[in-house]
């Protein structure tokens, strides 16, 4: 390990949705709360913790959720009141270190290794924070103190929901090579499936297995990520946004695909993701790149410069499906990813001139499109071709 | 062919073609210049194929002949010759023998049935243009031209006629997409299609437009033939084929002269924004102009290295109001006009600005705001 102080913070808002409509309207409080759409088509987005002994899970149909659990209240999606906790939350955040690396709305890292000599232990520092953010908005957070991003993120997990666990160097391996390797970062149900095939159950299990045989199975990058997550190795930094060069999205699939139309409905998907990531940061990149993994994980990157930035979905994907074209490999493909990069933000100030009226129509589409997304969540309006039933199905593999 | 000419004169006639010469060619011939020599005089013809020129000058031309010689090695090897008459004969295999006093070349040269043909431009077509006023047209728009080559009809300068009050101007226009330039002047323009519709000379040949205006010590005459357009002086044709795209919809975007404007001392106003921009950021040059009843007040800042303010007096009504510029873009527009007083007319930070000389509207230009 490369270093021993636990000085990295994983911070994990309980419930987040459903806490935050608790805290607003106190009648709700101790009550089963799914926050949701619509009780005949909606989805699960949140539900309180006292519903998940009923099987409720996030991504499940409302209707199903009360079929288990028929009490529940179901409550609309309130986007921008989440946001404005979100943001009230992670000002907290900024006042202990300036690395905070948010992960989601309600999910950041945090490195305290600066601030250890004014403000106390990562340990201290972590119970600060939970105590501030418990006061000024009322909402609950579980909380893991270790080394290194890997670490702190699987210790939150341990104390969930209102946890605090501090993972010293000294107990790593202890605590790691007990747990199922599905709760290593990065290891899906497939993974998961070809390592049950090899014995591994456990993360003590994976250690047993060698290097050269990860690496063999999974391609140098995976393999050593492999490797070095078993033994509690992670060197990643706590990146604050703002820095990156490149906006992107990445999807394994859970079987290996082969079939076009899937893969360029995934794109689609990927792109409009990436599109709709850019412009919430307010950048436009000219280069527009593709990653493939196919299944004896050679992977293979091809990109493509444009006159002009973009931030625009359907821009993104028609480049992404060229490139994908010109691939003349025809193996299955274990991972697809679109990034943008090159980004031209001095551009975005000096407006044109001319209008270029299609353009500008496109422009204001967007616009909507993040609107409804601000408001109601990012699945909330997506491409019809995506739409569960239209196109080909995602399991028609 | 034989012929002995002066240097000073051949070098002057090599030096004018250097930069139409292709430097990287794939095509051999196109490095070349031809020389034919007929009567008293010696003909150089250089192009790129988008721009050429053909030009005269006096020599005594023993027997008659052409033949394609290395532009670059030719120009080198004059250059380096003493101030006296140098000798041309053309032996075998294209091949020429240069004598200079002791000094002697023997140049291979190519096959003057390779060189592209010089195109005629029909009289009919044509007409004279005052060369000192075209100059200056091109002054107040040249700057404004794209330099981004993936943007090929906004890389030139837009010549068309139009009629104004029975009289025909007429009307230069050069933009980036950020900002636009426009100059025109009366001129008796005959009825020309081309013109009328307006056609686009690229870059390089309105960079050639104005060395040969600026040589030139008589009349010119502007022509136009299919996609070329041609300018003549008395010893030199230069034919420039015209961008084959769509100029944009320039009129759409200069604004109407009604919103308040300032009227400002030109050169007064040149310096202080060259001052303040010394502070503005590296890349985007940003400064931000206020303006208030009866001053002017603009700031630059860079996180880098601090920021610079001045205000400057001036007359100005309006509202107050700030709003963000290129620098770059305001400098060349001073720059690029002679008057005494600007009038600079605003409205707010998403519309056009324009300025114009104080007394006309000859020549306008207009500027995108940009977000500080």
């Amino acid at each position: 390990m490369e270093k021993n102080t636990p000085d990295i913070i994983h911070l994990d808002l309980d419930a987040f949705y459903a806490s935050v409509e608790q805290h607003d309207n106190p009648e709700l409080r101790g009550r089963k709360v799914i926050v949701g759409g619509s009780r005949e088509r909606g989805v699960v987005c949140a539900c309180s913790y006292d519903t998940r002994p009923f099987g409720i899970r996030s991504g499940m149909a409302i209707r199903e959720a009360l079929r288990f659990c028929p009490d529940a209240l179901i409550l609309p999606v309130r986007m921008n009141r989440y946001r404005e906790v979100s943001q009230q939350i992670f000002q907290i955040y900024a006042s202990y270190t300036d690395l905070v690396e948010p992960l989601s709305i309600d999910e950041a890292f945090l490195d305290v290794s600066g601030s250890t000599s004014l403000l106390g232990d990562a340990f201290t520092i972590a119970k600060k924070i939970k105590e501030e953010v418990r006061g000024k908005t009322g909402l609950a957070l579980s909380v893991g103190v270790a080394p290194n991003k890997m670490l702190a993120k699987l210790a939150s997990e341990q104390g969930k929901p209102d946890g605090l666990y501090l993972l010293t160097a000294n107990r790593v391996d202890d605590f790691l090579t007990t747990l199922p390797v599905a709760n290593l970062w990065g290891v899906g149900r497939k993974t998961q499936k070809q390592l049950r095939l090899l014995g591994v159950e456990t993360v003590a299990d994976l250690r047993r297995i060698g290097f050269d045989t990860l690496v063999r199975m999974y391609g140098e990058n995976s393999g050593r990520h492999l490797y070095d997550m078993a033994r509690g190795i992670d060197k990643r930094h706590v990146e604050p946004p703002g820095r990156a060069k490149s906006v992107g999205r990445e999807r394994t699939f859970d079987c290996d695909v082969k079939c076009h139309e899937v893969l360029e409905q995934e794109l689609l998907l990927l792109s409009d993701q990436v599109g709709s990531r850019l412009r919430e940061k307010d950048l436009k990149g000219r280069t527009v790149s593709i990653k493939v993994k196919y299944d004896d994980f050679q992977t293979l990157t091809r990109s493509f410069t444009l006159p002009q930035a973009t931030s625009h979905g359907p821009d993104i994907y028609r480049l992404a499906r060229r490139l994908l074209g010109d691939l003349e490999n025809r193996k299955a493909i274990r991972l697809l990813g679109v990034t943008v990069s090159h980004f031209e933000s001095e551009e975005d100030n000096q407006p044109w001139l001319f209008n270029d009226d299609q353009k500008g129509l496109l422009c204001r589409l967007d616009e909507g499109i993040d609107k409804i997304r601000g408001k109601y969540g990012d699945q909330s309006i997506i491409p019809g071709s995506l739409l569960p039933g239209r196109g080909k199905k995602s399991n028609d593999r | 062919m034989e012929f002995s000419i002066k240097k000073e004169v051949l070098l002057k006639g090599l030096s004018r073609i250097q930069s139409i010469v292709e430097k990287r060619t794939t095509i051999p011939i196109l490095s070349n210049v031809l020389i034919e020599g007929e009567e008293e005089k010696i003909f150089l013809t250089a192009t790129d194929l988008e721009v050429g020129m053909k030009a005269n000058y006096p020599a005594s031309v023993k027997t008659p002949g052409k033949i394609a010689l290395s532009a670059k090695k030719l120009y080198e090897i004059v250059r380096e010759l003493p101030e006296k008459d140098i000798c041309f004969k053309v032996l075998e295999n294209f091949r020429m023998e240069i004598q200079c006093e002791k000094a002697v070349f023997k140049l291979a040269g190519l096959s003057p049935e390779q060189f592209p043909k010089f195109p005629e431009v029909e009289r009919d077509s044509s007409f004279p243009i005052d060369g000192p006023n075209l100059k200056r047209m091109l002054e107040h728009t040249s700057f404004s031209m794209s330099s981004d080559d993936s943007k090929y009809n906004l890389n030139g300068i837009f010549f068309h006629s139009l009629k104004e009050e029975e009289r025909t101007c007429l009307c230069l226009v050069a933009t980036d997409g950020h900002r636009l330039a426009l100059a025109k002047s009366l001129a008796d323009i005959p009825d020309i299609e081309q013109l009328k519709k307006g056609v686009i000379f690229p870059r390089k040949g309105v960079m050639e437009l104005r060395k040969i205006i600026e040589e030139a010590e008589t009349d010119l005459i502007l022509g136009f033939s299919d996609n070329n357009a041609a300018l003549m002086a008395n010893e030199a044709t230069l034919i420039i084929r015209l961008v084959d795209g769509e100029f944009p919809e320039y009129q759409k975007v200069i604004p109407a002269v009604s919103e308040p404007s300032a009227i400002v001392p030109r050169e007064d106003f040149l310096r202080l924004v060259r001052r303040v921009s010394t502070l503005a950021s590296e890349k985007s040059r940003g400064v931000k102009i206020s303006f208030f009843p009866g001053s002017m007040e603009v700031v630059s800042s860079n996180p880098e290295f601090g920021e610079a303010r001045e205000t400057m007096d001036l007359e100005y009504e309006g509202e107050e109001t700030s709003i963000g510029f290129n620098a770059r873009y305001l400098l060349d527009i001073l720059n690029s006009q002679e008057c005494e007083k600007i009038r600079f007319q605003m409205k707010d930070n998403l519309s056009p600005g324009l300025i114009t000389p104080f007394e006309n509207q000859d020549c306008l230009a207009v500027v995108m705001p940009m977000r500080l």
